[in-house]
């Protein structure tokens, strides 16, 4: 807006300049996609429950298919590796509550610190 | 568009789109309500995501009473403030500030890069809004920017419509002298 003499104009327009600036659009803009970007935080974020359950079902599936593979192709080795997953119970056991600790901890701290910096 | 109804509707059962089409049109609002109020544009994405958050939880209590804008627009006025609370980044005691501290107000003295700003008289008025009490830029905010009633504005903020109407027009007048001054070279 080019700076207008004070002596050339009235009253009422020098309201009308003020308006005319007072609904001028902030300079601030939100980012490409931010509609898409909320929504997928949001969705995830009420979904959590669903998306934990989804891979543990995947998790199992895969040890099914691999167990199921194993006794088809190997049948031999499948005595061996049950009584060594029996013997070896607790390691096991150990390992997943482990994995699943980190991946809470990252979820819960290190996500959302970087998504609040 | 969709109707607010049929929006909020799909919405409630889990539609992902749904939600995406009600933050494209409200974006725009948000951005105006929370931009106004905190000062630094890094902070103001933050915000207006946790608005929307917000929105989503609560939009099973919407009972449609008011309209849609009205109700997004009280929650990002109330998430910026709770914001402000939260990182001390303005006096709080502003956000509640009287006419007596807008009669006494003083902006800044000009500086050299202040100084260029007034080349442009939006700028100008923009750097003078930024300079008021909280209350004042968010009623200025709504009223002229997005078009809100007194009625709509005091239900946005809470404050009455009195109290709404003396803001404006107190503002209004001060920053009408100060662009004068500037108009006349003072």
């Amino acid at each position: 807006m080019r700076k207008p003499d004070r002596n050339e104009m009235t009253d009422q327009e020098i309201e009308a300049v003020l308006v005319e600036a007072l609904k001028k659009e902030p300079e601030i803009s939100l980012p490409y996609g931010f509609a898409a970007i909320v929504t997928r935080k949001v969705f995830i974020q009420t979904n959590l429950f669903g998306i934990y359950v989804k891979a543990l079902l995947l998790a199992i599936g895969i040890g099914a298919l691999a167990g199921i593979a194993l006794f088809l192709y190997r049948p031999n080795l499948m005595n061996p590796l049950i009584s060594t997953l029996i013997d070896m119970k607790y390691v096991v056991l150990f390992i997943l509550v482990v994995v699943c600790l980190i991946q809470y901890i990252d979820q819960k701290v290190v996500h959302r610190h970087f998504e609040t910096t | 568009m969709l109707p607010e109804e049929e929006l909020v509707t799909k919405i409630l059962k889990g539609n992902a789109s749904a939600f995406e089409v009600l933050v494209k049109q409200y974006e725009r609002l948000v951005l105006h309500v929370t931009c106004k109020l905190i000062k630094r544009d890094e902070e103001v994405m933050d915000v207006c995501q946790e608005v929307f958050i917000k929105v989503y939880k609560g939009l099973g209590t919407f009972n449609f009473q008011s309209k849609l804008s009205t109700w997004i627009a009280r929650i990002a006025y109330l998430t910026s403030l709770s914001h402000l609370q939260k990182y001390k980044a303005e006096n709080i005691n502003k956000i509640t500030s009287d006419g007596l501290e807008l009669d006494n107000y003083h902006f800044s003295e000009d500086t050299p890069a202040k100084l260029l700003i007034k080349k442009d008289v939006s700028a100008y008025v923009q750097y003078l809004i930024a300079q008021l009490p909280l209350s004042y830029r968010t009623v200025l905010t709504l009223y002229h920017l997005e078009e809100f009633s007194y009625l709509e504005i005091q239900e946005i903020t809470g404050m009455p419509e009195g109290t709404v109407k003396s803001y404006l027009v107190r503002a209004r007048k001060l920053l009408k002298e100060k662009l004068i001054a500037y108009l006349k070279n003072e």
